[in-house]
């Protein structure tokens, strides 16, 4: 059994190291493209100011490519923090519990999140396809709606595995128990 | 039950599921979506499921977070908190306590580049408590300064916490920047005051340092140019229309980057840590928005907003009272709640009373997040205690939560201060926008 959860948690480890750097991408591409664009914009700018000329240099759909990318990245962050126990939770009465209790709580916690990204899964791809039976597109680049959806629909899918790998890795005790991993805040 | 009843039954379940450490976005989700399907039939929430993550994340507002978020971490990398905590100690080290004060000015300028309180704490702490500690200072002061003064990165912009009680009111972003810098001006400078008092009651805090000639303090001061020039770009492309919040975010990003790259500190190991740090931070806050904008949905569906303006009409209290009440309510939320859950959580039903009572949703703004500021420095689960009690284990939470009074009177002070005079707070976003 302990097996067998190992070899889950280092398949999940695996998709999760792969979703944590197309994260880190797209947002790192996100900034890069914003400031060719400000560039861009600048240069413009200076080129009426100095010949006169109107130029509008700029990246073409700029709001869309940037929509895409922070999606991209959110889809696979929410994955990422199921999965390093990064959600914020209190834990300050579930300390006072014993053990047993505790171990319950974690169990409560998985069952809502899988049961709720689940719902949310089912439902979503629903509404994905209802989106491209309509064939929605974004504004500027015309860029389906199908490759929103499916960073979002991948990300769910990854957050109930991760979110069940970070119970099991504290049920078999290879991961901290949730009060001890990470956690961030504003 | 009547609909409002259900919202507040809803907002009683939720805080019941945190309690039993479900994740804060989770219990804000599940209650939303439960809450909407028992008012509108459980055939309906197929949809909400289904879209409304969709709908929390797309809009292109919310590309400033990770952008931020990416420009905090870079900015915790790249040495930039020791320049600051050594340019305010070449120029107050010397005072009595000057060196915890120093730290307060290192955290209000690190804050200012970085929109993350605890990430404030974690860095500054690392840099300025073994300085404080090797000069003589009591850990009691030394620990409680820097806890305190951490929670100046969420009121200096930029501010992660702004940034979405903005998305959330609709409020102008860079309208809430400039109205957090004079108070967090004030809040430095309450804080320092708050120090200087300590000092002069208990002599024994502190040894004092030798004044050092201008020589050697010159280069130390100079040394902080660049986390200068990083929120002058930053806050001051923001105020005077240069840049969208999110263009700004991204010079900060970039700037940042270009820092640590700069500086030789981009290696392996920090780029690496600094994408874990940044993806982990995105996800838990974009999971939040999620759980919050099903929250907010089934909140509106109650009309629970509209049933507590009604009641507040009915009681004929002075709007002064009920913002005392909802300050008052704030501060017992915040011994319990994070920051960011406690604005998400009670927002959709808070605000609207707010602006129902001709209060500007700006300087609202300004005051839950002070109020927010001191949840992070108050027990039981004041995180900022946390964190520097992780940089140092050996002091004892005892010790630091007494070191704590002080720096809450100050807290405490600067409310009164901002609600008597909201001038404070809107008189900036008035000049530039």
């Amino acid at each position: 059994m302990t097996k067998l959860a190992n070899l889950y948690s280092w398949t999940v480890g695996l998709l999760m190291r792969i979703a944590v750097v197309i994260a880190f991408v797209s947002i790192c591409v996100a900034v890069a493209i914003t400031l060719v664009d400000i560039v861009l914009r600048s240069m413009s700018r200076l080129s009426v100011a100095l010949t006169g000329e109107g130029l509008t240099w700029a990246v073409p759909g700029l709001v869309d490519l940037t929509q895409l990318l922070v999606m991209i990245a959110a889809s696979m962050a929410i994955a990422v923090a199921f999965h390093r126990g990064a959600h914020v939770a209190i834990d300050l009465i579930d300390n006072m519990f014993p053990p047993l209790m505790r171990k319950f709580n974690a169990l409560l916690a998985v069952v809502i999140a899988v049961w709720f990204l689940g719902a949310c899964l089912w439902y979503g791809i629903g509404e994905m396809q209802g989106q491209l039976e309509l064939n929605t597109a974004s504004s500027t680049l015309s860029i389906s709606y199908l490759w929103y959806w499916l960073p979002l629909i991948a990300g769910m899918a990854l957050s109930v595995l991760g979110a069940l790998d970070a119970f099991l890795g504290s049920l078999f005790g290879h991961r901290p128990v949730s009060s001890e991993a990470e956690h961030y805040d504003v | 039950m009547s609909d409002p009843l259900i919202g507040v039954a809803g907002f009683a379940v939720s805080l019941l599921l945190v309690a039993l450490r479900v994740p804060i976005a989770l219990a804000m989700a599940v209650t939303g979506v439960v809450g909407f399907g028992i008012i509108n039939g459980f055939s309906t929430i197929g949809f909400i499921l289904g879209s409304g993550p969709f709908e929390s994340m797309f809009p292109y507002s919310l590309s400033v977070i990770p952008l931020f978020l990416l420009m905090g971490v870079f900015a915790s990398h790249s040495r930039m908190s020791s320049d600051l905590f050594g340019a305010a100690n070449a120029l107050v080290g010397h005072l009595r306590g000057g060196l915890a004060i120093a730290s307060i000015g290192a955290c209000a300028g690190f804050g200012a580049i970085c929109g993350s309180s605890l990430a404030t704490v974690a860095t500054m702490g690392r840099v300025a408590l073994p300085e404080m500690r090797r000069a003589g200072y009591d850990d009691q002061l030394s620990a409680s300064s820097i806890a305190a003064a951490g929670t100046l990165g969420v009121l200096i912009p930029p501010s992660i916490l702004l940034v979405i009680y903005g998305l959330l009111t609709e409020q102008s972003i860079g309208q809430l920047f400039s109205a957090a810098i004079i108070p967090g001006l004030l809040a430095t400078l309450l804080y320092s005051l708050a120090v200087t008092l300590a000092v002069r009651l208990r002599p024994d805090l502190v040894q004092v340092s030798k004044r050092r000639p201008w020589a050697e303090r010159l280069p130390e001061l100079r040394s902080a140019w660049p986390a200068a020039l990083l929120f002058i770009a930053v806050i001051g492309g923001i105020q005077v229309g240069l840049f969208s919040p999110t263009e700004a975010a991204a010079v900060g990003a970039g700037g940042a980057i270009l820092i640590a790259a700069i500086r030789r500190v981009l290696t392996r190991r920090v780029v690496a840590s600094a994408m874990w740090e940044t993806v982990s931070m995105t996800g838990m806050i974009f999971f939040i928005m999620a759980g919050a904008g099903l929250f907010n949905y089934f909140i509106e569906t109650t009309g629970l907003p509209q049933f507590l303006i009604s009641l507040i009409e009915a009681s004929a209290l002075p709007p002064l009272a009920v913002l005392f009440l909802i300050m008052l309510f704030y501060i017992l939320l915040g011994c319990f709640m994070d920051a960011l859950s406690m604005i998400l959580l009670t927002v959709p039903f808070i605000y609207p009373v707010i602006v129902a009572m001709g209060f500007d949703p700006i300087w609202f703004g300004i005051l839950i997040v002070t109020v927010a500021e001191l949840g992070l420095i108050t027990p039981p689960i004041g995180m900022n205690l946390f964190v520097i009690q992780g940089i140092a284990p050996d002091i004892p939470s005892s010790k630091i939560v007494r070191g704590m009074v002080p720096f809450l009177f100050a807290d405490c002070v600067r409310l009164v201060v901002l609600i008597a005079f909201p001038g404070l707070v809107l008189w900036l976003p008035s000049v530039f926008f």
